[in-house]
């Protein structure tokens, strides 16, 4: 005779306690980390082409920002705003406010060598210096700084090990930096940018040209640079920001469209163009 | 579903994992209300049947899960095409059990087709019409993505619970008149508790649907009357909330 004794499979305890939904989440603190950028209604134009149209947005300390979008939707210019590369041109111009600690860096009146000693930039494609591995790294400490000679070779050595090269290269430092891989050369110029002791690290697509190890390892990276910078990333990859961002800024056409904790961005977006956008939908 | 995807061998592959659940959907219904007719109508041919079509429950499930996998490795699903992968494997999971305790009843109805009938417990049928209607409903709210109605399923629940502590207590004093009807009665009991799980499994869906549409758990608490793992007799205290 078959076993009745319990319906098939039922093993599940009985409880009739109230119902908890499933997939919940636990409850976020709000985030104390200090805003260390607060971007305020900033507007950009290419001679008459408006290229960021009122963008408000805060970056905090030791927190990554990512930014995405499709391509001319002002991720770079915003990046390029924040340490005023822009300015190299005549026909850009910005208004509105960029406050770094609380004074505007949008100020004609600021010095622009201290404020690219503040904020480091790397960029998409990799940028080493025609020089030794050694003189990449020690060319932007040599400008602010003077050292002496053990103490340059301290720093050197503790920038490229941050940047997670010390080991590949340290035999080689007298080297040029363009005979390193794609994957090390991005990594140089990553030790060059925080060599200076930055406060504020602005990495522009730092992988898209790399293959998926390098990229991992600046992913990595990031991560580990996260508990002394304030770091903004623009990238494509949209994967690659959902994993190594605290917040996710998507902008279209010039306009920031939602500006989130990452994993909201990434599993509840608020508005429908940045739904699109990240589902693979957008025409 | 939402707009179409630029790659659209990625919109072909959620079309066919919501045609699955959708299918698993209606072989839950018939499944259950097929299982009922067997024990009304003590057909054991129809319990057997029952029971086989069990197979094609499981080979249902076994094929979402596939897809599933499939579209989580290859497509790094987001935002909204997430949360319906992840709704699509919970809902065939909840389906699959749905049609377990349908086959679960018919196996039992083959037993009770072979004992002398008990007073007829009025309640049953009507519950088990309740829980079909149950999964008809939350099997629509699913088709049209409609948390309004996936919630009123969920709300429903309560009433099979009132049903089956109701039948609960009449099924016990049928067996403390007459212990003769102890063998049927605690049949009938497991194929009303199997129709009570049926419904809460119908608003587990209920409740995955409304996380798929808004994004967020439902964290309200549902009235909960089903008393009896609590209770002691047919007259004990305290079996109503």
């Amino acid at each position: 005779m078959t076993d009745l004794s319990s319906p098939s499979g039922q093993t599940r305890p009985l409880t009739f306690s109230s119902v908890t939904t499933s997939m919940a989440r636990p409850e976020k603190a709000i985030d104390t980390a200090k805003v260390k950028v607060e971007i305020k209604d900033l507007h950009f134009h290419y001679k008459k082409f408006h290229a960021l149209k009122g963008i408000n947005l805060p970056l905090r300390d030791k927190r990554v920002t990512a930014f995405i979008g499709p391509s001319g939707c002002g991720k770079s210019t915003l990046l390029r705003v924040l340490n005023r590369i822009y300015g190299l041109y005549p026909d850009q111009v910005a208004t509105g406010q960029v406050l770094v600690d609380g004074k505007n860096i949008l100020d004609p009146g600021i010095d622009l060598n201290l404020l690219r000693a503040k904020i480091g930039m790397v960029f998409q494609k990799p940028t080493p210096f025609p020089m030794s591995i050694y003189d990449n790294v020690s060319f932007g400490i040599r400008l602010y700084e003077k050292l002496s000679p053990s103490d340059l070779d301290e720093r050197v050595e503790q920038a490229l090990r941050r940047a997670a090269l010390w080991d590949e290269v340290k035999d080689k430092l007298r080297q040029s930096g363009l005979s390193l891989s794609g994957g090390q050369q991005q990594r140089l110029c990553i030790a060059r940018g925080i060599a200076v002791k930055p406060e504020i690290l602005l990495l522009d697509e730092p992988a898209s040209a790399l293959d998926p190890i390098s990229t991992q390892r600046i992913e990595e990276l990031i991560a580990e640079l996260k508990s002394d910078y304030c770091i903004a990333i623009v990238t494509h990859n949209m994967q690659q920001a959902a994993r190594s961002s605290d917040y996710t800024a998507f902008m279209y056409l010039g306009e920031l469209i939602e500006f989130d904790e990452t994993e909201a961005i990434f599993t509840r977006p608020k508005k429908k163009q940045t739904e699109d956008y990240i589902t693979g939908r957008f025409g | 579903m939402a707009s179409e995807h630029i790659i659209k061998s990625y919109d072909e592959e959620l079309k066919r994992l919501n045609d699955t659940i959708c299918q698993m959907g209606g072989l839950a219904e018939t499944q259950l209300s097929a299982a009922m007719e067997a024990v009304t109508k003590r057909d054991t041919d129809l319990a057997a049947k029952v029971v086989e079509g069990d197979r094609q429950a499981d080979q249902y499930e076994r094929e979402v899960e596939a897809l599933v996998v499939r579209l989580l490795a290859l497509r790094q699903p987001m935002g909204r095409d997430l949360r319906e992968i992840l709704s699509a494997l919970k809902i065939a999971s909840d389906l699959e059990r749905m049609c377990d305790y349908a086959a679960n009843v018919a196996k039992r109805s083959i037993v009770l087709s072979h004992v002398p009938p008990v007073r007829p417990a009025f309640a049953l049928p009507r519950m088990a019409r309740l829980a079909e209607v149950m999964t008809k409903d939350v099997v629509d709210a699913y088709v049209e993505r409609d948390a309004e109605q996936a919630i009123d399923v969920w709300m429903r629940d309560e009433e099979i619970d009132e049903m089956y502590s109701s039948l609960f207590r009449e099924l016990l004093t049928y067996m403390m008149e007459d212990p003769r009807n102890i063998t049927a009665s605690t049949h009938l009991l497991f194929i009303a508790k199997n129709i009570e799980r049926i419904g809460d499994h119908a608003t587990n869906i209920a409740e995955t649907i409304y996380f798929l549409v808004n994004g967020k758990p439902l964290d309200q608490i549902r009235p909960k009357r089903d008393r009896t793992s609590l209770s002691g007799g047919p007259d004990a205290e305290g079996e109503k909330t």
